[in-house]
């Protein structure tokens, strides 16, 4: 790592595209399900494509994991560190997990080949077979359309008016023109802010101030607050809640709806919150 | 012959008792075998010398000494004279706590763990104590049975 960024010739911009392009795909992930969650895209049977996509979140994520914690800096070091011993407070299994998990029982030599397999291979993989499936989903129960009777049948109005708009050219078009757009954001934030490398792993000294990556924030807020080990329990639920929202949806809150005369929306209102502590736990997080 | 019938034969008697006594003996060398998979627990590991114990600074500080990996750890003076040894790995999920010897406790840098000065957990995530290892003074050398 140290020679791509700081040898190589176009060696740290790479780097940097790389990863402000990482950093890009979360936070457009993130815009992408806050919109599903709050046009309700999730409901009338769409939970294929919401928990296929839950999961993809979840790969994203282990992605970004890895990824920094194959640079191998301080952070990566003792985030491993961190997440191996989270992964051991899995039931029954958690030491066998951690094991498969470092190649061993504290963090070695195969630990990182470990890492990059996952980061290169089989991560990705995992990225591409949900892909398709979120996709199939998408496709089997079609786009869903937000707002109500009328706004659809102005649709249809503006469609007979106008006609069809198409794939091609139409829509490739205004993809290109998005994705050129981005590039060059990405390439300008890459030269501005260039990726560099942190003080090297040291496995005896964790440094006096350690946070994970931005995305990790609001875990890392809920590790500190919560003791022992029923944070972790508590993050392995919200991940599990995460996934199977829509059914939560379907079953709990809209049952709990009609108590209240559908006056309120239940998990509008409980989805809210879940937003508003997670994005106050990233801000405390990073002005701390 | 009428009554014989209803008793068990010699042969099936016999039959029984060595299939019981096959079952009984496998079943004990099954529960011992198994035993073999987990790796056989010593009660103490052995004494390492690591200092002088007029080395040993006074209450409240703590001198630094390396366990068998490497890896920091205190060893200290209590109250009352005894010697313990801290380890520094952090109970909550790994990380190496720092000594600050002015307000006499351990922290964590990870996740704000905080715990006093024999390691037992005062706030923050951690819930158990931080690793204690066994400490012996013999004829004013110092001796830390390291796991
Ligand atoms: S690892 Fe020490 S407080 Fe979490």
């Amino acid at each position: 790592m140290a020679f791509i960024t700081e040898h190589e010739r176009y060696g740290q911009f790479l780097r940097s595209v790389h990863q402000w392009g990482a950093t890009f795909m979360i936070v457009f992930l993130l815009l992408h399900m806050l919109r599903v969650f709050v046009t309700g895209a999730y409901r009338a049977y769409r939970w294929g494509a919401w928990i296929a996509g839950a999961c993809l979140l979840g790969l994203t994520l282990g992605m970004g994991f890895t990824g920094y914690s194959l640079v191998y800096e301080q952070i990566s070091y003792w985030a491993i560190t961190v997440t191996s011993n989270i992964i051991t407070s899995v039931p029954l299994v958690g030491g066998m997990l951690k094991h498969l998990f470092l190649a061993g029982d504290e963090i070695n030599t195969a630990t990182l080949s470990r890492l990059y397999a996952l980061h290169v291979q089989i991560l990705p993989a995992g990225i591409a077979c949900l892909g398709i499936i979120h996709l199939f989903f998408v496709r089997l129960l079609g786009m869903y359309m937000p707002g109500n009777q009328k706004d659809r049948d102005e649709e249809k109005n503006i469609t007979a008016r106008e006609g069809v708009y198409h794939f091609f050219p139409d829509h490739a078009l205004s993809e290109i023109a998005v994705f050129l757009y981005l590039v060059l954001a990405i390439c300008l934030l890459s030269l501005l802010f260039p990726a560099k490398m942190g003080s090297p792993a040291d496995p005896l000294i964790t440094p006096e101030h350690i946070k994970p990556e931005w995305y990790f924030y609001p875990f890392f807020r809920l590790l500190k607050l919560v003791p022992g080990t029923a944070g972790v329990i508590i993050m392995g639920l919200i991940a599990v809640a995460f996934v199977l929202w829509p059914i939560l949806d379907q079953y709990v809150f809209q049952k709990v709806d009609k108590v209240f005369k559908g006056r309120m929306e239940v998990s509008l209102l409980v989805g809210f919150l879940v937003i508003l502590v997670y994005l106050w736990w990233a801000v405390v997080e990073a002005i701390g | 012959m009428g009554e014989k019938e209803n008793l068990v034969s010699r042969r099936s008697f016999l039959a029984w008792l060595s299939a019981g006594a096959f079952s009984l003996m496998s079943g004990f060398a099954a529960f011992i075998g198994l035993g073999f998979l987990y790796p056989v627990k010593r009660q103490k590991p052995p004494a390492l010398f690591v200092c002088l114990e007029s080395e040993v600074p006074l209450v409240g500080e703590a001198l630094e000494i390396r366990d068998l990996k490497g890896r920091k750890v205190f060893l200290m003076r209590k109250a009352d004279g005894e010697l313990i040894t801290i380890g520094t790995v952090c109970s909550h999920l790994g990380c190496t706590v720092f000594y600050r010897p002015k307000k006499k406790r351990f922290e964590c840098p990870c996740h704000d763990g905080v715990f006093d000065g024999e390691g037992n957990p005062v706030s923050g995530p951690p819930s158990r104590p931080l690793e204690r290892y066994p400490t012996e003074v013999r004829e004013g050398k110092v001796f830390v049975h390291f796991a």
